[in-house]
């Protein structure tokens, strides 16, 4: 499961059937912040179309990805960022996501029978924070923006591993060895190959247990139990080679890792 | 007789006018808003339904308000609309739609199996002497086309709406029709 997947309220047998990210998106100024909505359209209403439109009317949109609910009817995610002072700069707004939510507002109003079902926002940590929990390492993607980490993680509905999206993210391609039209930028190599149906769902594996522990649970979790349940599911506490702790977001991310037949035996 | 469910909203707040939208890739669209205007407006015998256009793309929204329109206006729309998402090569087979007395017109300009390309046009005065257009190309789904095709009668009521208590007085006629031997 992806991050978005993981926190979006997605019945079963859901399916994605587009995704797009925008090349014209700002470079990042100061500090930024990004939303996510999940938006529902009725069932008259075609996803891919609804999208579009949608979105061309939202001008810190960066990305998203539209499906069919399992009864048919479409929804999309879509994502934008913006600098985190911009509204109360310019509007006397204390909340960093006011002017985000006004444009998904303004877009609305031409689409009366969309409806908003939820929403989730990230700062830049709790985007690293995300990337941690699928062990990657927060110094590698160091220097990347708001918009590369938003993008890695639509990258990851494409049945890519979030790992291999950072370690080839400085060459610019996502499929070494694999002869392809290389866009010369990770991001655009997996969404042009997703496109034309190259990616597909892998076989579910056994041992990943990572719907288990819900990740909200984990992070609840007190030290000492915390401590506990990475035991029972035998992972070492304490890093190889010294007697220092293992980081709480380390953790996590082994719990949600962790073998299936080792939790089997709880 | 069907209760209002919302006891505490006004009729004022529960309505919402009759409004079309053909929407396009790019956040390109075609709104059509009705309303009954009195027989002055356009010196007609009795009051009459007029239109209002509006266009939309990301960059601009002009609205044309309270337009008259030519008989059948809602039927022939709606035969366009889902002829423009059946045929083949509607470019090829369709003529362009077009509505004198709103000063709108729409056409086909291309399609692939997906999608189809329109220009849509609409004067800003249908009774200058030398017209204004103001013209919208966009490309929309068929799916799209075939939906808003049935979605255009609300502009009208003219779907075909059933009526619960009609229903019931149609079995009721139906049964005392019946032969009680």
């Amino acid at each position: 499961m992806t991050h978005f997947y993981n926190r979006l309220p997605f019945p079963p047998d859901s399916r994605m059937t587009g995704i797009w990210s925008n090349s014209w998106v700002d470079d990042p100024m100061g500090d930024e912040v990004a939303i996510g909505h999940l938006i529902s359209f009725p069932d008259n209403q075609d996803a891919g179309l609804e999208s579009d439109f949608l979105s061309s009317h939202m001008p810190f949109n960066v990305g998203g990805f539209s499906g069919v609910y399992p009864d048919g009817s479409p929804w999309m995610f879509i994502l934008q960022k913006a600098p985190a002072d911009v509204s109360k700069r310019l509007m006397r707004e204390e909340d960093p996501y006011w002017l985000m939510r006004d444009s998904l507002q303004r877009a609305m109003r031409f689409n009366h029978e969309a409806r908003i079902v939820d929403e989730l926002t990230w700062t830049r940590g709790k985007l690293e924070f995300a990337y941690a929990l699928e062990g990657i390492n927060t110094d590698d993607i160091a220097d990347w923006t708001i918009t590369d980490l938003i993008r890695g993680l639509l990258t990851e509905c494409c049945y890519v591993e979030l790992s291999d999206i950072v370690d080839r993210h400085a060459t610019g391609c996502a499929f070494p060895g694999i002869e392809h039209d290389c866009a010369a930028d990770v991001f655009t190599d997996v969404f042009a190959r997703w496109g034309v149906g190259l990616l597909r769902r892998p076989e579910p594996q056994d041992n990943y247990v990572g719907a288990w522990y819900s990740i909200e649970d984990l992070q609840a979790m007190p030290r000492p139990e915390l401590e506990a349940t990475a035991k029972e599911c035998g992972i070492r506490v304490r890093c190889r080679n010294s007697k220092k702790h293992r980081s709480r977001k380390r953790l996590i991310a082994l719990i949600i890792k962790a073998p299936k037949k080792q939790n089997e035996s709880e | 007789m069907m209760l209002n469910p919302f006891p505490d909203v006004s009729p004022h707040d529960e309505h919402s006018p009759a409004q079309f939208r053909l929407p396009g890739f790019g956040g390109a669209a075609v709104f059509l808003r009705s309303q009954i205007v009195p027989a002055r407006t356009f010196e007609t015998s009795g009051p009459a339904l007029a239109f209002d256009v509006m266009f939309l793309a990301p960059n601009y929204h002009v609205w044309y308000m309270t337009r008259p329109t030519e008989p059948d206006f809602v039927d022939r729309l709606a035969g366009f609309l889902f002829a423009a998402a059946n045929d083949f090569h509607p470019e090829q087979s369709l003529a362009t739609f077009s509505d004198t007395a709103m000063g709108l017109t729409i056409a086909v300009l291309s399609s692939t199996d997906d999608r189809v390309g329109l220009e849509a046009m609409v004067l800003a005065d249908p009774d200058a002497d030398v017209p204004e257009p103001y013209d919208l190309n966009f490309e929309t789904s068929r799916f799209t086309l075939a939906t808003a095709a049935s979605a255009v009668r609300c502009l009208d009521r003219s779907w075909p709406v059933i009526d619960a208590n009609d229903v019931d007085l149609a079995i009721e006629s139906e049964l005392d029709e019946e032969d009680p031997s």
